[in-house]
């Protein structure tokens, strides 16, 4: 069964469009990546599917409609917003016992597991807690939520190394397990592209990539070029070329594999470098130089 | 049900305020009558009481879909399967249900405390006191009377990005000034002044000096209770209180 069914999507803010004709199918038990640069709309996205922010086009998620049945749907989501959200008055204690009050999912063995490990007391108030005591606080309580889908958007910032270490961790495992469906908007590419299942990359609101990562890895090819075959490459319409020690490397968009694989070692590009030229290559039409 | 009683007691934990005033307040002033010797005072605290009631949960009203806006925890909220409609809801009953209940404890308590000072002689026994039903009585009609200013309110709160208070006090005000320019004064009077703060203001007889009545209402409660206008305002009310929830799923964070 497909937990999101997206088409069309489209949302205008008073001076801009933040969403332009998103569409989206992703089946239970996948990861989807959502990708772009500040401003891209992957929060209003991410909100939309929650039924947060009112959207144009159609829109299942679980089967439900977010818009009309958001307090149904998150019965069985658990959602992390990217900047702190939580209640700057709220002590530790009261976060927790609200959350098992009304979310029946939530596990709270988990997010006192959480606690004891930080060393967070009950009566700690939020607002004496550093920022990124905060931030492990809300994702902790997010991934102590047993969902069927859960939304992070960006999950990491104001994280130190440890505890992205172990958020990653505890990521993969959630990922592995099989109908939870994972949609995380994030910048940290190399962390998530070997979670991920299927990327959607915005600018401006536009999907400008959106496929299934083996998709991805069949359509583009990286291949380090001699200089000597530096020519002949070019002719091959290269996506993008940079200089690396001792040639070149060169991204293509599908193309012939056999010819492409006489110019050099083959390699599957990595989801950052994908994106970082698309993305370039789709500056927005006021910033081409 | 369940989430909704937690929505309520969330509120009571951000807006410690709403009880601790009024319960501060009125012992308070309990106190300070008895120890000055002015115990026959405590009887007529009743007015006093309410008229604090009114205002806590007018600033309350004002505050409660506002903060959560301007703090951005609407989308920590939203997050957790609540329906607007319960949390709108929840608001309404600290105003409509937790703050009269603690106002009406002090007023029982306050004509506990006078009966007890003129049993033991502090207090002249010829003050007039009024029955635990009575109080229960005037606190209902009260509630029941202002509840759609206070839905007002909650409606004002989850719209505007500023000043909810001054905004919500606008339309009132323009329209009360410009009645009494046109000379209708007294029927606007009624819908809007009486709704809000100036039912417990004291009336033209306690300004000369001491109270000397009781009625502390410019109407009294049992024609309050058997007025078409209450009623007609609860529809009101929860018209309001319905928008009030219809804004909540609109508004995100400011």
């Amino acid at each position: 069964m497909a937990c999101i069914e997206a088409r069309g999507l489209r949302k205008r803010f008073r001076d801009r469009v933040a969403l332009d004709g998103v569409d989206l199918s992703i089946g239970e038990g996948r990861v989807l990546g959502v990708i772009g640069p500040n401003g891209a709309g992957k929060s209003t996205l991410l909100q939309a599917l929650l039924g947060l922010v009112p959207v144009e086009g159609e829109l299942r998620v679980l089967g439900l409609d977010p818009w009309h049945a958001r307090a149904r749907l998150m019965r069985n989501v658990s959602f992390v917003t990217d900047v702190s959200s939580m209640p700057r008055w709220i002590r530790v204690a009261q976060a927790v016992d609200y959350m098992a009050a009304v979310q029946p999912a939530f596990e709270r063995a988990k997010a006192d597991a959480f606690l004891a490990r930080n060393g967070l007391r009950g009566g700690d108030r939020i607002e004496s807690l550093s920022k990124g005591l905060v931030a492990q606080l809300q994702l902790a309580l997010a991934m102590s939520v047993d969902a069927r889908l859960t939304v992070l958007d960006e999950p990491t910032l104001g994280l130190d190394v440890l505890a992205r270490k172990r958020f990653f961790d505890a990521l993969l495992a959630r990922a592995e397990e099989e109908s939870r469906t994972l949609v995380i908007a994030t910048h940290e590419l190399d962390e998530v592209q070997h979670i991920l299942t299927h990327v959607v990359v915005l600018q401006e609101g536009r999907p400008i990539l959106s496929c299934s990562m083996d998709d991805l890895q069949a359509r583009f090819i990286e291949v380090a070029v001699h200089p000597d075959h530096l020519d002949v490459a070019r002719t091959m319409d290269p996506l993008h070329e940079r200089p690396t020690l001792g040639g070149s490397t060169l991204l293509f968009d599908g193309g012939d594999v056999d010819r492409i694989n006489l110019l050099g070692t083959l390699r599957t590009p990595s989801l950052a470098t994908v994106c970082t030229v698309l993305l370039e290559l789709e500056q927005p039409a006021g910033q081409v130089a | 049900m369940k989430a909704l009683a937690w929505c309520v007691r969330r509120e009571l934990w951000e807006h410690r305020w709403v009880y601790v005033a009024p319960l501060a307040g009125g012992l308070a002033l309990m106190g300070i009558f008895v120890a000055q010797g002015h115990a026959e005072i405590v009887g007529y605290l009743l007015r006093t009481l309410l008229l604090g009631g009114t205002v806590i949960a007018f600033v309350y009203c004002s505050e409660a879909l506002h903060g959560e806006r301007r703090d951005r925890s609407i989308l920590f909220w939203k997050s957790v399967p609540v329906s607007d409609r319960v949390v709108v809801l929840s608001k309404a009953l600290v105003a409509l249900a937790v703050v009269p209940a603690i106002i009406l404890a002090l007023m029982w308590l306050s004509q506990l405390l006078a009966r007890g000072l003129i049993a033991s002689g502090s207090a002249t026994p010829d003050a007039r006191l009024v029955s635990p039903g009575w109080a229960a009585t005037e606190m209902l009609a009260t509630v029941l009377w202002q509840a759609p200013m206070y839905a007002w309110l909650l409606v004002v709160s989850g719209v505007k990005r500023r000043a909810p208070l001054l905004w919500a006090m606008l339309p009132p005000t323009l329209a009360m000034t410009i009645a009494a320019t046109l000379g209708v004064p007294t029927a606007l009077r009624d819908v809007f002044a009486m709704r809000g703060l100036l039912r417990h203001l004291p009336g033209p007889d306690a300004l000369n000096g001491m109270p000397s009545r009781f009625d502390m209402g410019i109407v009294p409660a049992s024609t309050l209770l058997s007025s078409a206008a209450l009623w007609w305002g609860l529809v009101v009310a929860t018209g309001l209180l319905t928008l009030a929830a219809h804004f909540r799923r609109r508004r995100a964070a400011m």
